[in-house]
């Protein structure tokens, strides 16, 4: 079987990009938002550091046998450079690059920059948990498009 | 193997070294990609040419390009064996630091043609240091001499 890799991405690799990669290895509900603690205590999210930018970390593995990864690119239009990389390298039928920072709202833009960016995550916590909830049954969606092979796009 | 330069901007310092390696500097005012600030906010990698050695050379701006330097890295490190690998060259020419900041303000509404005129006159005030490394670069890559980025 030919499995892909699937990179999910934002600014910064810390909290729509791990959710939405989660929900695709299976490891969060897709049919209902979970509780909060559950997201909270997810490998990555919101534990990012600047020397995390640019690494392409393993969330698992989805039904397929495809790898999950997320990434944080410190730029908040990362995927035209992302595509470009693999396609220059021949590479564009075993990656698929999946911008979640459409999804990111301003709960979440501001509370992620307060947690990652000054370090205070005891007020941007809070934030996060509002944005995240709100954000949550979009990348659900984000995340069922994205997880579509390409046999089925051809059959639809 | 392929060659990305990256340099803060793309549309001025990544193209005057792309162009530089390529042995096409004289192109650079009349290329359409030059101050083309619609490609500079793709952030999309632009092609430029296949050199005399055979390399594919593009060019992009990213504001970090020491974070590009390390996707690349870690792209290839998921994929054993790369056919047509690509070599990521960050730029970064003292004295051409004016033309990032020229370049966010040319993509300001209607003021914005006012300060894409002063970053393509400041890229082509520094050309022959931009157009050096290029070619400095190139130089090391063919001559097999181990090839640094310039700091």
């Amino acid at each position: 079987m030919i499995t892909i890799k699937v990179i999910y991405f934002d600014y910064g690799g810390s909290h729509s990009s791990v959710v939405a990669a989660h929900i695709h290895a299976g490891k969060l509900e897709s049919s209902e938002t979970p509780p909060i603690e559950k997201i909270i205590n997810l490998p990555y999210f919101d534990k990012t550091t600047k020397n995390d930018f640019g690494k392409i970390r393993r969330v698992g593995t989805d039904a397929d046998g495809n790898d999950i990864h997320v990434l944080g690119t410190k730029n908040g239009n990362s995927g035209g450079l992302l595509s470009g990389l693999v396609d220059a390298q021949n590479l564009t039928d075993k990656f698929r690059f999946v911008d979640t920072m459409p999804y990111v709202n301003t709960w979440l833009r501001i509370g992620g920059w307060l947690s990652r960016g000054p370090s205070l995550p005891a007020l941007g916590r809070p934030l996060i948990r509002i944005g995240i909830l709100q954000a949550y049954p979009k990348l659900v969606n984000l995340v069922r498009e994205a997880g579509k092979t390409r046999l089925m796009e051809v059959l639809q | 193997m392929n060659l990305l330069f990256v340099a803060r901007t793309g549309v001025f310092e990544a193209l005057a070294v792309g162009l530089g390696y390529l042995d096409q500097e004289e192109q650079l005012e009349s290329s359409s990609i030059f101050g083309n600030m619609e490609s500079e906010k793709k952030r999309e990698l632009i092609y430029l040419g296949k050199a005399p050695d055979g390399n594919e050379v593009y060019c992009v701006g990213n504001k970090y390009p020491d974070i590009v330097v390390r996707i690349n890295e870690e792209i290839k490190s998921l994929i054993g064996n790369i056919e047509s690998p690509l070599k990521i060259i960050p730029i970064s020419v003292p004295g051409t630091e004016s033309i990032y900041t020229l370049s966010r303000l040319a993509m300001l509404p209607l003021i914005g043609n006012y300060f894409n005129r002063l970053a393509k006159s400041a890229t082509l005030h520094h050309t022959d240091e931009l157009v050096s490394s290029g070619k400095s670069f190139r130089d090391g890559v063919t001559s097999k001499a181990a090839a640094k980025p310039l700091k």
